[in-house]
């Protein structure tokens, strides 16, 4: 392979991150995680509720909720160590460089400010515009995110938006900063269907026109497949597999995964009946020994049960921690 | 012809609504018929503010109807002074089964005080009836002295569906059941129904936003937008044949993991109106890409479109070729 001109946008190399527990016991959220995205890339990242992928992304930004903190690891943007930077460094990152958007907008705006001039905040702290240019930004980028009658909507207060438009608000005061990666946190989850649909397009329009990275988490792998072309798969706080969505999602080398598009239902065919994945997710501190998801797993074996399942490369830029990835997605074998 | 289980005859519901001061009322559900028949699934869909949840406790009994009738097993079911023994032919399943259960209370303590307070079983029975009831649901007896919170979604949800069942229904009315779920697990809750259905002969109304967990469960759908049904008719036809705009476009916007065929794809645009100002008219025009000056003027009624049996739509161009191609 031929090495990459440009070092990715993003890093995040063997990141684990330590929460506490009622209890004051310390326990591992987000084990020994790397992935990396490219500029311009689009890069999902699924998992279910508990699986660690919202930590993650919070780490980026160095936002992680009381009691949580990053335990060992690395995350560099453009090369620059975030974690290892003071939080002057940092909040010279957030907003240009990194901004990210959350599921509910309505505690990531300030109820009491006019949507409008929270727009025009982000846009000249960040970018240091005079107030009349950031207004005049703040209105085409709500035009240009199709909020309707823009000028009084922006005159509005947050509760007097319904939810898809205050999603909207928020995405424009993110976008305001023109970051080069916006990190998404189920940000159509509350919306509807129809909302959601226009906000995906607006996102995937905006990666084509600004180059704009996007790291995408949700636990919709319709909507990736919509938006990324690559996706890492978390599960108790592990990436278990990675790969193209076109690659991964038709033939999954990990159990998980396998389960995850089996039990996603098809709208377009009854054909497939409905498969859940047996048992739940295990609680955080108490994950099973060996394969964290063996006591779900069809396949597992003994060998299953103890012992470590780092990620493993299959070749073609996909990589899965089962044991018997091979037979699972139906490949020849590694490195082939 | 079966007789209906249950039906609804030009139900609506209003709220006042505080607007600029003064208050008014707005209707959010519109003049809506719907009858369900003994086995059958029925799926409402539609989106935030569209009725389906309002009509699901308007028969669950927990919303009074402004006007139109309510008939169940051939009887009218009122509002007011429900006896107990019709209340308990229909139970209702919430969306999130950690605000409808008690978070203080066992399993065990969940399920006997509904046999209990029913008096459904003699009180040294209670203890195998509760066992009998988690075992409906594939629970193991073991959780019978756990909490809520020390249970995860998909068991608290079957718990709440135990619960239901304890009273013997025949007509569950489930609202947006699987919806808080991971996805892993909400295929299981989605067989379950269907298995309660062909085990127990229960009834259901399942009210979901989701159209693909629909197309699997339910047998027919009605599509509710802003208090009105703009289409019924059996699943297939509905998915297969879709004939309102707004369907149309609620299958389009779905996120596909294999994106491929389906209905033309027809978008809707914006938002939304809001109940408080309805447009004139058919409410769905503001956002309809085939909109057209009669939409404005006279609000399309239901319809049948189709030789398929009971597929109706409200669009001014159900009968024409625009729609059906």
């Amino acid at each position: 392979m031929p090495p990459s001109p440009r070092p990715p946008l993003l890093e995040v190399d063997n990141l684990s991150i330590a929460v506490t527990l009622p209890g004051a016991r310390r326990v591992t959220a987000v084990e020994d995680v790397s992935f990396s995205v490219d500029a311009g890339e689009a890069v999902g990242l699924v998992g279910e509720s508990g699986s660690g992928k919202s930590l993650t992304l919070r780490a980026i930004l160095g936002i992680l909720p009381p009691g949580a903190s990053v335990s060992a690891g690395r995350v560099r943007f453009e090369g620059k160590d975030l974690l290892a930077g003071n939080e002057a460094e940092l909040r010279n990152v957030r907003g240009r460089g990194i901004t990210m958007i959350f599921q509910e907008p309505m505690t990531a705006l300030n109820p009491v400010v006019r949507v409008g001039e929270q727009i025009v905040d982000a846009a000249r702290g960040k970018r240091g515009w005079s107030r009349k240019v950031a207004r005049a930004e703040a209105l085409r980028l709500a035009r240009h995110m199709g909020i309707p009658d823009a000028e009084a909507c922006l005159s509005l207060y947050p509760h007097e938006l319904s939810g898809g438009l205050r999603q909207r608000v928020m995405i424009a005061a993110a976008l305001a900063c023109q970051p080069r990666l916006l990190l998404c946190d189920e940000p159509t989850t509350a919306l509807d269907v129809t909302i959601q649909a226009e906000i995906v397009a607006l996102l995937a329009s905006l990666r084509a026109e600004l180059g704009m990275s996007l790291l995408y988490v949700t636990h919709n792998l319709a909507l990736l497949a919509q938006l990324c072309r690559r996706v890492e798969v978390m599960y108790a706080g592990r990436i278990v597999e990675r790969g193209l969505i076109a690659d991964t999602f038709a033939a999954p080398s990990h159990p998980y995964t396998r389960g995850l598009v089996r039990a996603t239902p098809d709208v377009d065919s009854v054909v497939d009946t409905l498969v859940g994945i047996p048992g739940s997710a295990p609680p955080l501190g108490a994950r099973p020994t060996g394969c964290s998801f063996h006591p779900r797993c069809e396949t597992a074996t003994n060998a299953c049960r103890t012992g470590d399942f780092p990620l493993r490369p299959l070749g073609n830029g996909r990589a899965s921690a089962c044991l018997y990835a091979e037979r699972i997605g139906g490949l020849a074998g590694a490195g082939t | 012809m079966t007789a209906p289980l249950l039906s609804l005859r030009q139900v609506s519901v209003t709220f006042a609504s505080r607007h600029g001061g003064g208050r008014i009322k707005v209707r959010a559900v519109d003049n809506v018929s719907l009858e369900v028949k003994p086995r059958e699934i029925v799926g409402i869909v539609g989106e935030s503010g569209s009725g389906k949840s309002t009509l699901a406790r308007v028969i669950a009994g927990l919303v009074e109807p402004a006007a139109g009738e309510l008939v169940f097993d051939s009887a009218d079911l009122p509002f007011r002074k429900r006896p107990v023994a019709l209340r308990r032919r229909i139970q209702m399943v919430f969306q999130d089964p950690y605000s409808s259960l008690d978070p203080r209370m066992t399993v065990r303590q969940q399920l006997a005080e509904v046999l209990s307070v029913h008096r459904l079983v003699a009180p040294r029975a209670i203890e195998a009836a509760s066992s009998a009831l988690l075992e409906q649901v594939h629970l193991p007896a073991s959780i019978l002295d756990a909490r809520p919170r020390q249970m995860s979604g998909g068991q608290r949800q079957r718990v709440a569906i135990a619960r239901s069942l304890a009273v013997q229904p025949d007509l569950l009315v489930a609202d947006e059941p699987v919806s808080a779920l991971d996805v892993s697990v909400q295929a299981g809750i989605v067989r379950l129904f269907a298995e309660l259905r062909r085990k127990l002969g229960l009834t259901l109304v399942f009210i979901a936003h989701d159209l693909a967990v629909v197309r699997h469960l339910c047998d027919r759908v009605a599509v509710m937008y802003m208090g009105r049904i703009v289409e019924t008719g059996a699943t297939d036809a509905i998915f297969l044949a879709p004939c309102h705009p707004y369907t149309r476009a609620l299958l389009a916007a779905i996120p596909r993991l294999r994106p491929a065929g389906g209905a033309a794809q027809l978008p809707a645009t914006g938002e939304p109106p809001s109940l408080v100002r309805l447009p004139s008219g058919c409410r769905f025009r503001t956002r309809c890409p085939l909109a057209f000056a009669t939409c404005a003027e006279t609000e399309p009624g239901l319809v049948s479109v189709s030789d398929q049996e009971w597929h109706l739509a409200a669009c001014h161009l159900a009968a024409s070729a625009e729609l059906t191609n």
